[in-house]
């Protein structure tokens, strides 16, 4: 019986001797295969559109230009970037945080679909069909007013923010071609700034989707 | 016995060095199958990804220039009045739209049914169902997002073409009726819309194309990429497993070479060596061995054997040297002693001289003694046949009747003659027998007629002294031995006689004979006056009459059982008794059975 045991024993500690092997091998591969993986090129580069197309974007960011150059508009960026004046990060972030986790609207991301911004929003919406989904955020890039429940609250972390605001001296463009999940269509995102109508700098930043089938309609 | 699995045994060590060795293999192994797991991925890139992105495109581009077909088509109908092919060329237009939008949609969106609930607001399912049953399967998975972003791209173009393509036709349509109707004006004016158009539609259309062949550049570079990757995987596993098995094999190669030559050949050379300088009688010599395994054990073993064997001849020598001093101060006492007595020495030196001239003069007076007794007895037994045949010629009344006194003489001198007879050869058997002179002559016979013959002899001698005389043979067959019959028949007569002789009336005497394992004795038991146990000591010497024998009113010589052994050992065998006084007496002799014969038995 003795024997046996050791005889166990040391089967045992062949086991684990291949076991510990295996597993070494396996991270080994793992790290391998990662490498393999990211083998295949992922770099996008700038889209390059026609001019034709490219003109009717143009038109787009105009018309929103000029909807941001609204005072109802202004008068909501201004009055939240003194709010949010001498908000810490910190503060922010658990907003953000808590927005985030919030299903559907509670009253705080209520006020942000029913104040004058958001209505003027919708307003422009019914106006020119197409646009599935606009909002403005402030130059802390909290929201401001939007048509739809944005995902997060807080949107200076986000690349096309830092893009749109460009340091408060603001920056029209477009975005990539994407699917947008809210009106169910292939869409294209334009950040327009809101720009103060005294120095042009900019105050606020707004993202407006724009359906393909809308640029369509134009070319 | 098996030793219990020590954790240092050379068991483990070899078990170790083969799990090495198997690891070596499972690591191959392993490298083989992860080269084959990245082979197929490379392979899956390919055939699940770029094979049927480039499918998609090409349908997309088959459905874009169908739809270009049936635009030029529409604008190469000349009469308002054939409407309604115009009408069919821009249903085959719409198709060609929903055929195109749906393949795009394929790359964006992994699969065309997919696409068709995710994008264009789910057109026409059915219709698109009805028009590619079989295309149902085709499936983009993780398309590169370049090439997502060239489908969308693509998309804004094809909706540019078709829109401006059903602008042309309908400015056509419109030319067409103000042609018929002959509004020449307003005829050019809807020609410049239609030219308008027109140009729209071929400039996207080119879009199209440009932007499809940079989505299937794309997948072009990608399949080569992943065939590279592929060959380079192959390449690369194939050198690995190489690199991997050779060090391996290297590494065990090394390990085993090590462990035989760590755990094995060393201590057994150092082993060697130590008992070999042992062996040459250096005792101080011992194995450095540290391993406890088996040959760890095996060195402390040795190692314990050599402390002994260094120990023993140090002992040796010291008692050696002890035993010598004490001899050498013996010695030394013994020569003074020797010194203080060699007069004594002396004195015993001729005693001893003496002593043995006695001896040989004793010896000399044995022998002639011994033939005294011979000559005379011989020259005795003529004039002692003289007298008793003279007496017994008296007795019969040969020469004249005596009287009762005379008579009563000469029978008393005739017995005494008979007696003196008797006595003078058992004198004469004796001197004989000393001299050599008694001429046995063996020959291999029975032993059972003589005894039963002795019996008969002696039947009447004990019957007249109302004795109980019986003889007992075995059952079993005795075998024949080798005896002299004449010389065996006086040991008989001897034993017998003595026992009737010495047993009073109703007493009883047993002849006995036994086979026993290599030989075949003769028992004679009597329940006579037997011997006290002062005598015995001297029951075969010559002339030995017990002293009860003397009291008893018997005659006898004292020579018969002198004479009787020296009969039976001369034959090789042996004579024995047991006595009790007053009680009886049991004289056992018995004769050799020969080799060869016992083996018959």
């Amino acid at each position: 019986m003795r024997t046996k045991l050791f005889y166990g024993g040391g089967i045992l500690f062949a086991a684990a001797l291949l076991l510990l092997g295996g597993i070494l091998l396996g991270v080994i591969l793992l790290q391998q295969k990662e490498g393999v993986v990211e083998e295949t090129p992922s770099q996008i580069q700038e889209t390059v559109l026609a001019p034709e197309v490219e003109a009717v974007l143009d038109r787009k960011i105009s018309l929103v230009a000029e909807l941001l150059a609204d005072p109802v508009i202004l008068d909501g960026v201004r009055a939240a970037n003194q709010e949010h004046a001498n908000t810490s990060l910190e503060e922010i972030l658990e907003l953000d945080e808590k927005w985030r986790n919030t299903e559907g609207a509670d009253e705080f991301i209520e006020a942000f679909l029913g104040n004058d911004v958001a209505r003027k929003l919708m307003e422009f919406q019914e106006q020119y069909p197409g646009f599935s989904e606009i909002f403005v955020v402030d130059a802390r890039g909290l929201n401001v007013g939007q048509t739809n429940k944005t995902t997060d609250y807080y949107q200076a972390d986000e690349d096309w923010w830092v893009g749109a605001y460009d340091e408060g001296r603001g920056k029209a463009f477009y975005g990539f071609i994407e699917f947008d999940e809210s009106a169910q269509a292939e869409a294209i995102s334009l950040y327009v700034p809101v720009r103060d109508p005294n120095d042009q700098n900019a105050i606020g930043v707004a993202k407006a989707v724009v359906s393909i089938v809308a640029i369509k309609m134009e070319l | 016995m098996r030793r219990p699995f020590s954790f240092f045994g050379i068991q483990l060590k070899l078990f170790a060095v083969l799990v090495l060795f198997a690891a070596v293999l499972f690591l191959t192994a392993s490298y083989g199958l992860y080269g084959a797991y990245a082979v197929t991925l490379a392979s899956q890139k390919i055939t699940e990804t770029e094979i049927p992105l480039t499918k998609v495109v090409n349908e997309a581009l088959v459905a874009m220039l169908e739809g270009k077909l049936a635009l030029e088509e529409a604008l190469a109908v000349d009469y308002f009045s054939q409407k309604e092919e115009i009408r069919e060329h821009e249903f085959h237009l719409s198709d060609s739209i929903l055929v195109f939008d749906a393949h795009l949609a394929a790359i964006t969106w992994g699969s065309e049914s997919e696409a068709f609930r995710k994008s264009g607001g789910g057109l026409n399912v059915s219709e698109w169902q009805r028009l590619h049953p079989a295309d149902d399967s085709l499936v983009i998975q993780r398309p590169a997002a370049e090439q997502v972003q060239l489908a969308g791209v693509a998309d804004i173009y094809f909706g540019g073409f078709s829109r401006n393509a059903s602008e042309a036709i309908a400015a056509h349509k419109k030319f067409l009726r103000l042609k018929s109707e002959g509004r020449e004006a307003e005829m050019e004016e809807a020609r410049e819309v239609r030219r308008e158009h027109v140009a729209k539609a071929l400039r996207f259309s080119r879009l199209v194309t440009a932007t499809l062949a940079e989505t299937v550049q794309i997948s072009n570079t990608a399949i080569a990429e992943s065939a590279k990757a592929i060959e380079r995987t192959q390449q690369d596993v194939i050198r690995n497993m190489l690199f991997i098995f050779l060090i391996g094999s290297l590494a065990f190669l090394l390990v085993s070479f090590a462990f035989v030559r760590r755990t094995i050949v060393n201590p057994v050379q150092a082993l060697t060596s130590v008992a070999r300088a042992l062996g040459s009688g250096n005792l101080s010599a011992r194995a450095k061995i540290k391993s406890k395994d088996e040959i760890g054990v095996l060195a402390n073993v040795f190692n314990q054997m050599a402390d002994r064997l260094a120990e023993y001849p140090s002992q040796l020598e010291r008692e050696v040297r002890e035993k010598t001093n004490k001899l050498n101060e013996l010695n030394k006492s013994l020569q003074i002693w020797l010194q203080e007595n060699d007069e004594i020495g002396k004195i015993l030196v001729r005693r001893d001289l003496e002593l043995t001239q006695s001896n040989e003069r004793l010896r000399d007076l044995d022998e002639a003694k011994s033939q005294f007794v011979s000559v005379a007895a011989h020259q005795l037994r003529t004039p002692l046949a003289g007298i008793k045949w003279t007496l017994y010629a008296l007795l019969e009344a040969k020469v004249g009747r005596l009287n009762e006194e005379q008579e009563k003489f000469a029978g008393d001198a005739y017995k005494a003659t008979i007696r003196l007879i008797d006595l003078v050869n058992d004198l004469l058997d004796v001197a004989r027998l000393e001299e050599g002179r008694f001429g046995f002559k063996i020959k291999k016979q029975s032993l059972v007629p003589l005894v039963k013959k002795a019996y008969e002899n002696f039947q009447k001698a004990a019957k007249g002294k109302g004795i109980k005389f019986s003889l007992e043979l075995p059952k079993e067959d005795i075998p024949f031995l080798d005896f002299d019959e004449d010389k065996i028949a006086i040991v008989l007569e001897n034993l017998v006689d003595n026992a009737i002789k010495y047993t009073p009336p109703g007493g009883k005497v047993a002849l006995v004979i036994r086979k026993e394992k290599n030989r075949v004795s003769v028992e004679v038991a009597d329940t006579g006056i037997g011997m006290p146990a002062s005598q015995i000591g001297r029951v075969f010497t010559k002339f030995f009459r017990a002293e009860n024998a003397q009291l008893y009113q018997t005659s006898g010589t004292g020579l018969g059982l002198y004479l009787a052994q020296n009969i039976v050992e001369h034959h090789g065998g042996a004579m024995f008794f047991k006595t009790e006084e007053n009680k009886g007496s049991t004289f056992t002799f018995s004769l050799p059975i020969s080799k060869s014969d016992i083996k018959k038995v």
